[in-house]
């Protein structure tokens, strides 16, 4: 059965060319240019993803977002614009699964539409043990292996790696990471980075071109999904 | 006009040398008093004189490095419009000829807009805490990104180092340094970056091999010493390039320098 998509974005030409894009991949594709159209398109249709621009003509894009979140578990990829960290962060914190930035890559696009859609389909959150290219977790043994050799990590090490696995292929912010680890009050990035950097040097073969912990510059860090590739 | 008033026990007079004593110290704080205004005064011009030259900066960049991507796509989009006796062979061309001026625009839109985050009212960025290797790592990214085929070698001290910084921006003024580089360097040789650390600072050194013209260098050092610049070279978009560089590089109180010698051209950006 073919996946059907929401694009909310107002702009004609980019849904003309998103139209074409996505058609050929064999997605069914519904276009609403208003918050409004999105709202009403939820009251007939199901959909398996939505593609939400920020910038809307009659609703602020984060406020709808808002709106999404709380009604339904299906995933959301923001459509931002560059320089817009903040607004990027925001849209994380409040439940994006992703985002793209204009302007982006056919390519770039269509392989995170496939990412949020596998998430969406194997949830890691329930798993014992998630194998992502040549990196294991077992999250009982509370023990990660790479190439099935173990890696020795450090309690906080091991908290920051397991939820990046429970988040596979998403970007998480710095904030999200920071709570979860050292509590909701925690405000030190400096310490989040240190960590983040020792991980690497133990499970990346070539820290400047990473192939599981990648930063999302002024954002957070997203552990890349291979099995969606 | 200040006026100061100083208490003293009001059976006593002033002997001569203390009177002499008192306005010694008047006139000196007067000095300091006028300095500071001074350098207030002149820190509000060169501010403004920063401020005059991002914005004419950024209009020339509109009117003479975006204009011409924009004439070559819409011409070329026109003339696929109506000649439907091209060869295929020549479609192809003018079409990959588009998607290159599109990518060079947007990568000149980038850099606009990286501009924007720069408070304009104080000409200074939003600092944090940012480790040099992921910022090195976005670079690396955006390089492979855009030039798949250029060659860098990049060299980063072992233990994480921070620097106070927009790391958007740092990414950026490198990305531009290193595109010149690529663009205008000899081709077929890599690209060196080093960072290192030096005192309390952060190097970022990007060398090359070849030497830009001299005539060109000059135009650079005025324009890397002084606020009046002149247009290295609109037409490539390397003045663009550079100036948003400095622009950035000055945001974050650091240092730029460019040195040629021995067929190589180097630019280092010093940090805090």
């Amino acid at each position: 059965m073919k996946q059907s998509i929401l694009l909310i974005e107002d702009d004609p030409n980019i849904t003309d060319f998103m139209e074409v894009v996505l058609g050929q991949e064999r997605y069914q594709l519904t276009i609403a240019s208003t918050g409004m159209e999105a709202l009403t398109a939820f009251q007939t249709t199901s959909f398996d993803l939505v593609l939400l621009d920020l910038g809307l003509p009659d609703i602020d894009g984060i406020d709808l977002l808002k709106i999404l979140r709380k009604r339904m578990h299906l995933p959301i990829i923001i459509i931002s614009a560059r320089n817009n960290e903040e607004e990027k962060v925001k849209a994380l914190d409040l439940g994006a699964d992703d985002y793209v930035t204009k302007p982006f890559g056919t390519n770039e696009l269509l392989a995170r539409i496939r990412t949020a859609l596998r998430h969406q389909n194997v949830q890691t959150e329930s798993l014992t043990v998630v194998e992502n290219k040549d990196l294991k977790i077992d999250f009982e043994k509370q023990l990660v292996y790479k190439k099935g050799q173990e890696i020795h990590l450090t309690k906080n090490e091991y908290r920051i790696l397991a939820l990046m696995f429970r988040q596979l292929g998403k970007v998480v912010t710095y904030q999200t990471l920071m709570t979860e680890v050292w509590g909701p009050y925690s405000d030190d990035s400096q310490t989040l980075r240190v960590n983040m950097s020792n991980i690497r040097k133990k499970i990346e073969s070539d820290t400047l071109k990473p192939e599981y912990l990648i930063t999302e510059i002024g954002v957070g860090y997203r552990l890349r999904d291979h099995r969606s590739e | 006009m200040a006026v100061l008033g100083i208490e003293r026990n009001a059976d006593l007079d002033l002997e001569n040398d203390q009177l002499n004593y008192l306005k010694l110290v008047l006139t000196q704080i007067a000095v300091i008093l006028e300095q500071t205004e001074l350098k207030d005064e002149k820190e509000q011009v060169e501010l403004e004189n920063e401020r005059e030259k991002v914005r004419s900066n950024l209009l020339r960049a509109v009117s003479h490095d975006l204009r011409t991507p924009l004439t070559v796509i819409s011409g070329i989009a026109e003339t696929l419009g109506i000649g439907n006796d091209l060869k295929e062979e020549t479609q192809r061309k003018l079409l990959k000829d588009i998607q290159e001026e599109s990518q060079w625009l947007i990568r000149m839109v980038e850099n606009l807009l990286s501009i924007t985050r720069i408070n304009m009212d104080t000409m200074k960025v939003n600092k944090t805490a940012e480790p040099v290797e992921e910022i090195i790592e976005a670079v690396y990214k955006h390089l492979r990104k855009v030039y798949p085929d250029g060659q860098v070698d990049v060299h980063l001290p072992e233990e994480v180092i921070f620097i106070q910084a927009d790391p958007i921006l740092i990414e950026q003024a490198l990305f531009n340094l290193i595109e010149n580089a690529f663009r205008h360097g000899e081709n077929d040789l890599p690209v060196k970056l080093n960072v290192y650390q030096e005192k309390e600072q952060t190097v970022f050194e990007i060398e090359n091999h070849g030497e830009i013209p001299l005539k060109q260098f000059q135009k650079i050092q005025s324009n890397l010493s002084s606020t009046n610049e002149v247009p290295v070279d609109s037409k490539n978009g390397l003045g663009i390039g550079l100036s948003i560089v400095k622009t950035i590089v000055h945001a974050h109180n650091g240092k730029m320098e460019m040195t040629i010698g021995g067929g190589k051209t180097l630019v280092r950006i010093y940090l805090k």
